[in-house]
């Protein structure tokens, strides 16, 4: 079987985040490259998952809740985000 | 009307009852999606919008099933299943909730039919007198606000439901 191989240029990450990326990668015991690889083979599997499976598949069944509650939870929740997302504008 | 000519736009905690509970009416919803018996519509705002909000730690202690692998499957799954617009290019100024000026620029940049929520402020927009509701009419003249269960509830036969 032929073996293919390919290189990519990553552009733009910024000093912090590759620094962040580097330490991440010796943390786990893989090299930068290892864990880069590790971690597009994470995201094509999940979707890859997404696909086939199903909300009720992927969450469960899940039970009868009281909806007001989560509500009230969700609403605090987009007040935070709201005011997060104003402070970075 | 054909189906899959339901173009809707999901209220963040209608989204977050459908996951918590697959039985509920937003649950139901979800599955028509997944069904292809009603379109979701999603841009990158209200994707951020919801990967937060699921992502709350306040929610997701009261909620322990809202794992966080399982949920960036499930929001995997949205995006697989719905109609996604990166780039809205509409402004709608709503000064009663900016909070959900990016839902209604949504249905306004994806053609929505319905804007599932049950925020009573967005559910009596399309009746309102303020300005805003007036410029909402203008922009949306045959959107539906309406809640889960009034979606099921009036538009239960063409969605074939049993």
């Amino acid at each position: 079987m032929s073996q293919i191989s390919a290189s990519l240029q990553i552009k733009g990450l910024g000093k912090q985040k590759l620094a962040a990326m580097l330490e991440r990668a010796k943390r786990l015991g893989m090299t930068p490259q290892r864990y880069l690889k590790h971690l597009v083979e994470e995201d094509l599997a999940v979707s890859e998952r997404a696909k086939s499976s199903t909300f009720k598949g992927i969450l469960g069944a899940g039970e009868a809740t009281d909806e007001l509650e989560i509500d009230s939870l969700v609403e605090d929740a987009k007040k935070r985000y709201h005011r997060q997302s104003s402070r970075r504008a | 009307m054909p189906l899959n000519s339901f173009r809707l736009v999901l209220d963040t905690n209608v989204l977050v009852r459908g996951f918590i509970n697959s039985g509920s009416d937003s649950g139901r919803i979800l599955q028509l999606c997944e069904q292809r018996r009603a379109v979701t519509l999603l841009s990158s705002a209200v994707l951020r919008e919801y990967r937060f909000i699921l992502a709350d730690t306040k929610l997701c202690a009261r909620y322990p099933q809202l794992e966080q692998p399982e949920i960036a499957v499930a929001i995997e799954r949205l995006i697989y299943v719905s109609d996604l617009y990166r780039r809205v290019g509409v402004r709608f100024d709503y000064p009663r909730d900016p909070k959900d000026s990016h839902l209604i620029e949504l249905a306004i940049a994806g053609a929505a039919t319905h804007l599932i929520s049950t925020d009573d402020d967005l559910v009596s927009l399309p009746n309102g007198r303020t300005e805003a509701a007036k410029r909402f009419r203008q922009r949306l003249p045959v959107i539906e606000v309406v809640s889960p269960y009034d979606f099921l509830r009036l538009h239960r036969e063409k969605l074939r439901l049993t």
